[in-house]
């Protein structure tokens, strides 16, 4: 384990989101053992150092980690998305329509011959090619897309 | 009875208890997608909270976290950090392309990968190229830096690709 340093919030933010708060499998690792170890002391839940991380914005919040083909988000696809062109308009029609798709998990601005790099979770590749031309082609603001598929997950943080 | 016959009845019974036994634990109804669905989203829903939104009471919505939790349905928790004030503002997608796809070569790419920091997300893509990586940065300089010290000196990389991205719209 790293040595890490009591007095640097960064290390204990990355340490919950290594450890989460708690980890059910292992009752020991839990976030609050882990820190108490570390940090000597330290508690978690309700600690005030996480507890102002939490105010100020440096953690926006707790997920459960699942795994995705248990919700039929199994296959994941990247979309690489040219837009009819670059008006705020047409981009905040887009971001829209983005927001409000839920298979999108991410996407990003981007350099290159597109404007936009989705990362899409569907059940299969049928369900993204539904997903795919009854709705994210048929967008407006959409001039053109690429896929890219992926075989394989090898690292997701 | 004959004794093989009995055998036989016997063991098709006790297939079919250890089956219902597997289904009862293997098993996730639409209650539980809806409470994976929420808790992905808030890990910290009150039970009170989460049981409203499932459509079940206190009592039974607890026992049913428990259980996914204890099947290994729900993995862990974790935070969700900002990433600027983590000094990882900057995102940039690499594709990458290998000298060497034997699966020594993708084994030793793939474990390099997982021990990369700045990597946050590396997948093996159908296509023009092997691997789409996803980096996490400071800044440009940072990132110039992490790719010619880091990314482009992992086992068996040939060549690179990279865009920027200028802005996040939606993440996680």
């Amino acid at each position: 384990m790293e040595t890490l340093h009591h007095s640097e919030p960064m290390h204990i933010m990355r340490l919950a989101e290594w450890t989460g708060w708690i980890a059910p499998r292992e009752k020991r690792e839990s976030l609050t053992y882990k820190l108490r170890t570390l940090f000597g002391g330290v508690k978690t839940n309700g600690s005030p150092q996480i507890k102002r991380l939490e105010k100020d914005g440096s953690i926006l919040g707790y997920r459960a980690v699942v795994n995705p083909s248990l919700l039929d988000l199994g296959q994941v696809m990247f979309v690489q998305v040219a837009l009819r062109d670059t008006s705020k308009e047409t981009r905040d029609s887009f971001t829209r329509a983005v927001h409000a798709i839920g298979e999108i998990e991410t996407c990003h601005m981007i350099t290159g011959d597109f404007h936009y790099m989705l990362t899409i979770r569907t059940r299969s590749v049928d369900a993204f090619q539904g997903l795919l031309t009854e709705q994210i082609a048929q967008l407006p603001a959409v001039a053109r897309t690429t896929t890219i598929i992926a075989m394989k997950t090898i690292k997701t943080r | 009875m004959d004794h093989t016959v009995f055998q036989t009845f016997y063991s098709g019974i006790e297939q079919f208890i250890q089956n219902l036994m597997a289904d009862k634990t293997d098993i996730m109804d639409r209650a539980d997608r809806r409470i994976l669905t929420a808790l992905r989203a808030d890990a910290r829903l009150s039970m009170t909270a989460l049981g409203e939104q499932v459509g079940l009471s206190k009592s039974p919505v607890t026992t049913r976290v428990r259980r996914l939790e204890a099947e290994g349905f729900i993995l862990g928790y974790r935070a969700v950090l900002d990433p600027a004030k983590m000094g990882e503002a900057q995102v940039a997608f690499v594709q990458v392309t290998l000298g060497d796809t034997t699966s020594e070569a993708l084994e030793a790419f793939n474990t390099a990968v997982r021990k990369t920091s700045e990597i946050e997300a590396c997948h093996m893509i159908a296509g023009g190229f092997d691997y789409l990586l996803k980096i996490r940065t400071r800044d440009m300089s940072t990132y110039r830096k992490a790719l010619g010290e880091t990314i482009s000196r992992l086992p068996h990389v040939a060549q690179t690709s990279t865009f920027m991205a200028m802005e996040t719209v939606k993440e996680g």
